[in-house]
């Protein structure tokens, strides 16, 4: 008769309520669990074989030392003893690490098929995600092939890389469907997101779990008129400047200045060579200022200049900003301030200033109630 | 292999090499002995050489 232990009892009714409650992320655990102590005990069981072989090597290369003052006392050599025991020495040397070879080689073996089973388990949970009509994958368990996927990519070995592919082609395959039924719905209905969303969503996901750069640009820009703000997690994920400046463009044509200027700042905050939209904003801006003088405009298209290293565009814009000093429109300390800063940014990107400037600049500052000892009126001077 | 085929097998190299091990080290120690004693006798003989010249002359 043989009497379960206790705690395999309730390992195994646990396993069984998680099987029939189908629920996978339980039964991964508990396997898990299991597994690495297991291993522990597997390890620590190897460990101390190893270690006594070494301790009875250890003894046996004592009994040579303890034995050395009686040999010399009888008028021995200590060399001509060692010598004698040094073939048996080497003999046991290879007695203990054969077997430490071979217990290690035992745990590996061990190892290689906890791969093994985890491989199949992560191959049967795909093949369970997907299901599909003919050719075509109709719908797929994103959780399950999630941890498919993440199963395999913990594994080595030619298998794991093969399964890793096909999710992946599986997700692309799905992605695209879904992104192929979204372009035909949205042209159907551009007016009623309602009629698509649940078909975006899905090429979303795929997309992203997908994690290919390529395909998720380009999904990107297929969604720039559907969807912008998961058109800017697309290029975000993909770490696509490029996306966020065509982006830019785009609603800069549209007339949508404010929020061109906020993707042409993500684009240079990726890539700080992508400033083409940059410059188009830039000079968007400043004309807007110049229409309508205020210093938030004037200050966002002193940003965009400096963003898109515009020199020239700033200095036109200092310019500007000096024929308002008898505006209403401006605070003459901001105004001083920005333009300031304005000419720091010049001077950094390697051009100088008039000297015009400097005195235009100084009747500007005392307008701003600013003289000569403060700090602001200093930094302006030293640009020059 | 699962926790108990494991467990054998690395309990069987383990024995496997103790065994070897033991008989090595008996190896060992005969030879330690041997050489003591094949000083002692060395010593004996040197002895004996010394006390039959002391007689002789």
């Amino acid at each position: 008769m043989n009497s379960k232990d206790p705690i395999q009892q309730a390992l195994e009714d646990q396993i069984k309520a998680a099987q029939e409650q189908g629920n996978t992320e339980e039964l991964e655990a508990i396997r898990n669990d299991a597994e690495s102590g297991f291993y522990e005990d597997v390890a620590q069981m190897a460990q101390e074989a190893i270690d006594n072989l070494k301790n009875q090597e250890q003894s046996a290369e004592q009994e040579v030392e303890e034995a050395t003052p009686q040999v010399e006392e009888l008028g021995g050599d200590s060399a001509e003893l060692q010598e004698r025991v040094e073939p048996v020495q080497e003999e046991m040397k290879e007695v203990v690490e054969g077997a430490e070879g071979e217990i290690e080689g035992v745990e590996n073996r061990g190892q290689a098929e906890q791969g093994e089973n985890l491989l199949d388990d992560a191959g049967k949970l795909f093949q369970e995600s997907v299901t599909g009509n003919g050719l075509w994958i109709s719908n797929i368990d994103f959780r399950k092939i999630s941890q498919a996927k993440g199963v395999a990519e913990k594994l080595d070995g030619p298998e794991a890389k093969e399964l890793i592919y096909n999710i992946d082609k599986s997700l692309k395959e799905y992605a695209d469907l879904n992104k192929e039924r979204l372009l035909s719905q949205y042209k159907a209905n551009p007016d009623d997101p309602n009629k698509f969303s649940d078909t975006l969503q899905k090429a979303m996901q795929a997309y992203e779990l997908l994690g290919n750069n390529n395909a998720l640009s380009e999904f990107g820009r297929s969604l720039i008129p559907i969807d912008s703000m998961l058109a800017e997690k697309a290029f975000k994920l993909a770490g696509n400047a490029m996306g966020f400046n065509e982006m830019s463009s785009r609603h800069l044509r549209e007339g949508h200045l404010d929020y061109a200027f906020e993707l042409a700042q993500e684009a240079v905050s990726m890539d700080k060579n992508v400033t083409g939209a940059m410059k188009d904003v830039a000079q968007k801006m400043f004309e807007r200022a110049e229409e309508e003088p205020s210093y938030n405009n004037y200050y966002n298209s002193a940003k965009a200049f400096s963003e898109a290293g515009n020199a020239q565009g700033l200095a036109s814009l200092v310019y500007s900003a000096f024929d308002k000093l008898n505006s209403d429109d401006v605070v003459p300390l901001d105004m001083f301030s920005l333009i300031t800063n304005s000419v720091y940014k010049i001077k950094e990107l390697g051009r100088g200033m008039n000297q015009d400037v400097l005195e235009r600049g100084l009747v500007f500052a005392e307008k701003a109630g600013l003289g000569e000892k403060d700090e602001l009126v200093k930094k302006f001077k030293e640009c020059f | 292999m699962d926790n108990q085929e494991k467990a054998k097998k690395i309990e069987e190299i383990y024995q496997n090499a103790q065994e070897k091990l033991q008989l090595l080290a008996q190896k060992q120690h005969d030879i330690i002995q041997g050489y003591i004693k094949e000083l002692e006798e060395e010593k004996m003989q040197a002895l004996r050489q010394n006390i039959s010249q002391n007689y002789q002359q």
